[in-house]
């Protein structure tokens, strides 16, 4: 930047008493800046907040911009989402009016960050177009990739899959044109994600495979173990229980290493979902012992979405071997704790499993009424659960064929 | 006869997972491009 960057903090704030207000103005910019580096978001916000002032005053617009963006970046990073919307909203028209990308591209990332906090993820998705788009301009290559990063999450959260797909392929170009290799790799994984909701087990491996044959050759540890968990999942998705296997025995062992207890409990569960389908009896108690165990897990670090996710393979089982009255016990549990957490998902694809149960007890008329609450609408494209939903409808016009011939002869 | 398993799902909400800071990203330039630089990856497959 300049010569500030080389004064210690101590000259920094003497500079800021300064009678000079343009050197009192950039000593307390660069000491927002280093306390932005430390994470002080509440110091950092004030000193941006005092230097904006000066600036404005200065009539130095480009830097008035800066700060007033850095300042509208604390208070996102503080959780203060209102007043981080004002800020970057007002640095963001700042930017507009003196034609400034960098002005315009800082205030736009962050913007859409708060906007997807504060649950507008239409206008965020909006916003991270024009962010995308400007550090495309700048050649600000990884800040326009994780833009268009963020901006695929968001379509794909609203069910949008093939935008989203649209968004983190687009990411991966950018990176690529950047020769960053992590990004692509990242960018892939997350491209895998849309795949696996559009139903393309195969390409979403394909992706999944060449993310983790890149973080290898980079050895990025972290990177590695997560991507065998993301693998040996997918596998698990595509019913490719056996292929599961090792990825995720990995994934586990070393999440544990790592002490990253949540990640290696959902990597076992994924693990024990592909080893009961094996359908290997030797190992059926030491499955339900480590199911229960993941299970306590996620309950005491409170993770109530988690202990749905092993509760729903408990069900599974019990639906497997025509236990219908506890599986549907079982999901009505699930369904009112997702009630609780607000996870529509879940209790959507709860709702559809809980019918199935339903039919299997001859309790048509309860069944229909909860695939009636269901609105396949609400899914978008992501097909598995479509198909899932389907799979459900068939099952009841099945049943109603097996009442309809019971009448049938009766009525002769 | 179908498994109607009840799976996660694949998306997160962009602020659990990405940096906005415009300093960080900075850095995280600086440092992606000394790790992940094509030629550092092509000078390591000659190695």
């Amino acid at each position: 930047m300049s010569v500030y960057e080389d004064l210690s903090d101590e000259e920094l704030w003497d500079r800021s008493r300064s009678d000079d207000l343009f050197d009192r103005a950039d000593s307390l910019m660069e000491l927002g800046e280093r306390k932005l580096k430390a994470e002080d978001w509440a110091l950092a916000k004030n000193l941006f907040g005092s230097s904006y002032d000066l600036y404005i005053q200065q009539d130095r617009n480009a830097e008035a911009g800066k700060a007033n963006y850095s300042f509208g970046y604390c208070l996102y990073s503080l959780k203060e989402y209102v007043d981080a919307l004002e800020a970057l909203e007002r640095s963001l028209a700042i930017g507009r009016e003196i034609n400034d990308s960098r002005v315009i591209a800082f205030s736009a990332g962050p913007l859409g960050d708060t906007l997807a906090a504060l649950e507008s993820p239409d206008e965020a998705i909006e916003i991270y177009g024009l962010a995308i788009d400007t550090f495309a301009e700048l050649e600000e290559f990884y800040s326009a990739g994780i833009n268009s990063l963020s901006q695929g999450e968001l379509y794909g959260v609203k069910g949008m899959q093939t935008s989203s797909l649209a968004s983190f392929l687009r990411a991966y170009n950018i990176f690529q044109s950047a020769g960053d290799a992590f990004g692509a790799a990242r960018a892939k994984d997350r491209m895998a994600s849309a795949l696996i909701e559009l139903g393309d087990y195969e390409q979403a491996l394909a992706h999944i495979k060449d993310a983790l044959a890149t973080f290898e050759f980079m050895e990025v540890e972290e990177r590695i173990v997560h991507m065998n968990y993301r693998l040996g999942w997918t596998h698990v998705l595509a019913g490719n229980n056996a292929k599961a296997r090792k990825p995720l025995e990995l994934a586990v062992k070393k999440f544990k290493e790592n002490k990253d207890f949540s990640r290696a409990a959902l990597a076992e569960l994924e693990l024990l979902t592909a080893l009961y389908r094996l359908d290997d009896d030797d190992l059926a108690d030491e499955l339900s012992q480590r199911t229960d165990r993941i299970r306590s897990y996620f309950e005491h670090a409170g993770e109530l979405h988690n202990v749905c996710y092993v509760d729903a393979l408990t069900a599974e089982k019990l639906t497997d071997i025509k236990m219908f009255d506890a599986a549907a016990e079982i999901y009505r549990d699930i369904i009112d704790r997702a009630t609780a957490i607000e996870n529509k998902p879940l209790i959507w694809s709860s709702k559809a499993s809980l019918a199935e149960v339903l039919f299997h007890l001859g309790r048509h008329q309860e069944a229909k009424e909860i695939i009636g609450e269901i609105d396949a609408k609400d899914w978008g494209e992501n097909q598995p659960e479509l198909d899932k939903l389907e799979g459900v409808k068939n099952l009841m016009l099945e049943k109603m064929v097996e009442i309809l011939t019971i009448i049938v002869p009766e009525g002769e | 006869m179908n498994v109607t398993r009840t799976g996660r799902r694949q998306f997160y909400k962009p602020m659990q997972r990405t940096t906005t800071n415009p300093i960080e990203r900075y850095l995280e330039i600086k440092k992606i491009s000394a790790t992940a630089n094509p030629r550092n990856l092509l000078e390591k497959r000659v190695r």
